[in-house]
């Protein structure tokens, strides 16, 4: 079966999600979120501290707020609570491995089929047309501006060959085993986590 | 008051594939934008949604709101999260008030109100989201600066789309056709 590298990723990445939804551990959750963002800047992507450490914090104190499980300690008269904690961090943990899964999974930009597939394609070649146009146009008056972009996109040719903007290159075997590799990894966790072999914070 | 159903020619790909690689070029402007939570937006990629209210029927109309939905979650890599449903949800519900405010009511009401309107009723349905899938009852927390941000930020996309509309050339010879 023929399959271009970026709808393999795609694949693999769908593969995946649910080992990482399903996960109840908080260790394994993040184990798994930490597998992810690795994976995720091997393929090119940029990992930022501080967008992380916010979703973290900001989840984990939102949960706080609705005590649940042992009081660790309290502030004035709030409680902190271990199991609004963890339940936070593990949320937090979810939706930031989400988010670098869901950048591996669009590296190489997959190709979509049928008539979608071909309006998807168009947009991103128009795309790619305005990052570069805009650089050459002056940008005061901003309206104006704006109009000199959308006259110059209009008068491109678009019927030229677009299929460099995707990763149309066949996936080999070593592909395949990679990939394979990626979700025994997040899957085995999963089990860890589910069966106890991890250890359990809350 | 305009019809809700106008006849034009077959579905313009071509024209809506536009709309939706300017909305996607505005959208990267807009992530480079430092913002609190993730789903927080400044809601900038709606401006080609609202040039689109006058220019495309509504077919077309839907096809571009998809499109900006997609190309989003593909540039900012969110496709495959939860980020992705309040994207689906904040746009969707923000572009079906604006079209239907837009099409039953654009006598009495400006851009500046459709664009207030759409912007309410996303961070609406963003914040019952992120109730059910984040925050839990403290979401209902965050709703007032939430709901005070999208209102400065909408008057401001408002009276830009406004002026625009009134100024471009381009939209002005779209509009005739």
């Amino acid at each position: 079966m023929s399959i271009s590298r970026a709808n393999l990723r795609l694949s693999i990445g769908l593969l995946m999600l649910p080992a990482i939804l399903l996960q109840n551990n908080l260790v394994g959750v993040a184990l798994q979120a930490s597998y992810i963002i690795i994976l995720a800047l091997a393929y090119g992507r940029r990992f930022k501290l501080l967008p992380n450490l916010i979703i973290l914090l900001s989840v984990s104190a939102a949960h706080l707020l609705q005590p649940n499980g042992l009081r660790l300690f309290s502030i004035g008269t709030f409680p902190i609570t271990a199991g609004a904690l963890a339940l936070g961090a593990r949320k937090a943990l979810v939706l930031i491995g989400l988010l670098y899964l869901s950048q591996y999974m669009v590296t190489g930009r997959p190709t979509f089929p049928g008539k979608l597939g071909k309006i998807i394609s168009l947009q991103f070649y128009y795309f790619e047309r305005i990052t570069t146009e805009w650089k050459n146009i002056q940008k005061k008056p901003i309206i104006g501006a704006l109009d000199t972009l959308l006259f110059t996109l209009e008068r491109i040719d678009t019927t030229g060959d677009r299929s460099t903007l995707s990763q149309t290159k066949p996936a080999d075997r070593r592909d395949w085993m990679i990939g394979g590799w990626h979700v025994g990894v997040l899957w085995g966790l999963y089990f860890l986590g589910s069966f106890g072999v991890l250890p359990v914070l809350a | 008051m305009r019809s809700l159903s106008k006849s034009r020619p077959p579905m313009r790909l071509e024209f809506i594939a536009l709309l939706g690689a300017f909305a996607l070029f505005l959208s990267t402007v807009e992530y480079l934008i430092p913002k609190p939570v993730p789903f927080m937006r400044i809601g900038l990629a709606n401006l080609p949604i609202m040039i689109g209210l006058g220019l495309l029927n509504p077919a077309e109309f839907i096809v571009l709101v998809c499109l900006k939905i997609l190309g989003q979650a593909l540039i900012s890599g969110t496709l495959f999260s939860y980020v992705v449903l309040f994207s689906f949800g904040g746009t969707v519900s923000s572009a079906l008030v604006m079209y239907l405010l837009y099409n039953l009511g654009s006598r009495w009401v400006s851009m500046v109100g459709i664009s207030i309107a759409g912007a309410m009723a996303s961070n609406i349905v963003q914040l019952v989201l992120s109730r059910y899938l984040l925050f839990g009852e403290s979401a209902w927390l965050i709703a007032p600066p939430f709901l005070i941000m999208g209102l400065a930020t909408s008057i401001i996309l408002g009276i830009f789309t406004q002026q625009f509309m009134k100024r471009s050339v381009w939209y002005r010879q779209k509009a005739s056709l």
